[in-house]
């Protein structure tokens, strides 16, 4: 029998036998966590990390702030022209300038650089769901369902709305995408790593120890995974995750969660 | 290979492709930017070795992160500039058009169907104008096309033809857009709004050509009538294929569909816009010009006729090709 059942595997987790058992359980996996492997043209897979709901809506929050900047300037500007060239040639120019600034500040933004001013500053981007960079067309497309995305929204204040369509959809569906990300096929991820450096908060020392019996490979994938990430849990989850090898590794809770990094260092430096 | 050694070994070609994509994302001239696609490969080989030997985390993130930057910069679509324009008008958006015939003509029956039938309603019975203008829009068209006022009274009125001009900018490509946004939440939005506007320009026509000088709105509205509808239908039956999509995805999951649809109705949503614009643009600078009501009439059907011919002839050829 089995001496453990769930096993780590790239964020997922499956019931390892079960898997071997029957093979297409595999593919129902169910996931740990929101990384997404895309495979590119030079064969190689890389791993997008989406952004979720609360970073979106705070990067929007700035991004609404911004624009607002902008359209105020925009007006300081044609209030100048008023000055020159008369209160209709002026009100001509506000008229302009806003339709532009309304529609144009996200689509310009997320086409020429990836990302929006709210977007950059949280450390987010958006790319196609192929992984390459978004570009005009699906830049318009999901800027413009904006619109849709942010009913219900007050009608004399169109710039704000409450995204309650954008979010449900957000929700359902595997890669945080609105309903103009779907239409556009695009995603918003972390554009840089925000997860903490693991050496800094684990600050315990470990000597490597071989692991007390063969591992294959996704079983040394685990342990390396379990190190990588255990910076981020607390104590008690470490030791929940680590009691499940407690027959493998001879020891449980604390002193398990030390063997556990030993075969995990040990690993990295074989 | 240990992950240090490896790191140490590769190090100075990591940072050389940091350093060029650096320069790259601002735009700046990258020394040896000839030999980018190389290194490019050079940290993909490095990736896969280092996901393969399961090297941890923290430099699996680093050459994920590169890999991912270098991808977006190597992997983008030319930009075809005049050429890929005169392509667009020529035969990409009226083919699109035709390939969307059925909705087309749904979209356009959605909008003239209650346009027609408040036209002739208004005719009968004026009850039905006022069901839907308020006194102060009556009041409004009254001062506009009434039958006593003068008739330089619109071009005093709107002396300013670039303030006219943006403001149907504003107005009229945002109505658009909204259409083609509210038509994703199962084809509601927009077939709310083209109904909607069907039902108010027609009640508009009739209030006027019942009880104030028709013949002048005829006239104002001639020039840029063909271009700003058209725009908005063309936006409408946007709209309309992803609502489409989205009740009726057929084979596809619904998020296949959404995709899809986006594809087929982004052709659709640009030539609508700028046929919008191009209304804008008449409707400021001439349609309340000095020009005599007949030549208005005139070049109002002349643009009618063109521009529907142009949907349904223009870029044939490239079909059979």
């Amino acid at each position: 029998m089995a001496p453990y059942r769930r096993i780590l595997v790239q964020g997922k987790v499956e019931s390892f036998h079960a898997s071997l058992q029957h093979p297409r359980t595999v593919a129902a996996q169910t996931k740990l966590d929101t990384l997404q492997s895309i495979e590119l043209a030079e064969g190689v897979s890389v791993l997008l990390r989406p952004a979720g709901v609360v970073v979106r809506g705070l990067a929007l929050l700035l991004d609404l702030l911004m624009a607002g900047l902008f359209m105020l300037a925009g007006w300081a500007a044609c209030l100048a022209v008023g000055m020159l060239a008369g209160a209709t040639m002026a009100i001509g120019f506000v008229l302009l300038v806003s339709f532009f600034i309304y529609w144009g500040y996200f689509i310009f933004a997320e086409a020429r650089f990836g990302r929006t001013l709210g977007k950059k500053w949280l450390g987010l981007r958006v790319v196609r769901t192929s992984g390459s960079a978004a570009g005009w067309g699906a830049s318009i497309l999901r800027n413009l369902l904006r619109v849709a995305d942010m009913m219900p929204f007050i009608p004399q204040l169109p710039f704000i709305g409450f995204y309650l369509i954008g979010a449900a959809s957000c929700m359902a569906t595997r890669r945080f995408q609105r309903l103009g990300d779907l239409v556009a096929g695009t995603i918003v991820i972390y554009d840089r790593d925000q997860t903490p450096d693991p050496a800094i908060h684990l600050r315990v020392p470990v000597v490597a120890s071989p692991p007390p019996v063969a591992l294959t490979r996704e079983e040394q994938l685990a342990f390396i995974q379990f190190k990588d990430r255990a910076a981020l849990w607390s104590d008690s989850r470490k030791e929940e995750l680590a009691d499940e090898l407690a027959p493998v590794l001879g020891a449980s809770g604390r002193e398990g969660v030390l063997r556990a990094l030993s075969v995990a260092s040990w690993l990295r430096e074989s | 290979m240990k992950p240090q050694a490896f790191e140490e070994a590769n190090r100075a070609e990591w940072s050389k492709l940091e350093q060029q994509l650096a320069a790259l994302a601002k735009r700046e001239p990258a020394d040896e930017a000839h030999r980018l696609p190389h290194l490019f490969r050079r940290v993909c080989g490095d990736l896969a070795l280092a996901q393969h030997r399961m090297y941890g985390r923290q430099l699996c993130d680093r050459l994920n992160g590169l890999v991912i930057s270098g991808y977006q910069e190597l992997h983008r679509a030319l930009n075809r500039g005049s050429e890929g324009f005169m392509r667009f008008v020529s035969s990409t958006l009226p083919r699109a058009v035709r390939g969307e015939w059925r909705l087309f003509w749904l979209t356009m029956a959605i909008f003239w169907v209650p346009f027609f039938a408040f036209i002739i309603a208004a005719h009968f019975e004026p009850k039905w104008i006022y069901a839907v203008l308020d006194p102060l829009q009556r009041m409004e068209m009254d001062g506009m096309y009434g039958a006593d006022t003068p008739t330089e009274f619109l071009r005093e009125q709107y002396t300013s033809h670039f303030m006219m001009f943006s403001f149907y900018i504003m107005n009229n490509v945002s109505i658009d857009f909204r259409i083609f946004a509210g038509g994703v939440l199962f084809t509601l939005g927009a077939v709310y709004a083209l109904g909607f506007n069907g039902i108010f320009i027609g009640a508009i026509f009739g209030y006027v050509l019942q009880s104030g000088n028709g013949q002048r709105l005829l006239t104002f509205v001639a020039g840029h009538s063909s271009f700003e509808l058209y725009g908005m239908i063309l936006c409408g039956v946007a709209g309309m294929r992803l609502g489409l999509a989205l009740m009726k995805p057929g084979r596809h999951s619904r998020g296949d569909a959404l995709r899809a649809a986006g594809v087929r109705a982004m052709p659709l949503l640009l030539g609508g816009a700028g046929m919008t614009f191009v209304a804008a643009f008449i409707e400021g600078f001439w349609s309340a010009g000095p020009a005599p009501a007949t030549v208005k009439h005139v070049v109002g059907i002349t643009l009618w006729v063109l521009l529907s011919a142009y949907l349904l002839f223009a870029g044939r050829r490239a079909d059979a090709a």
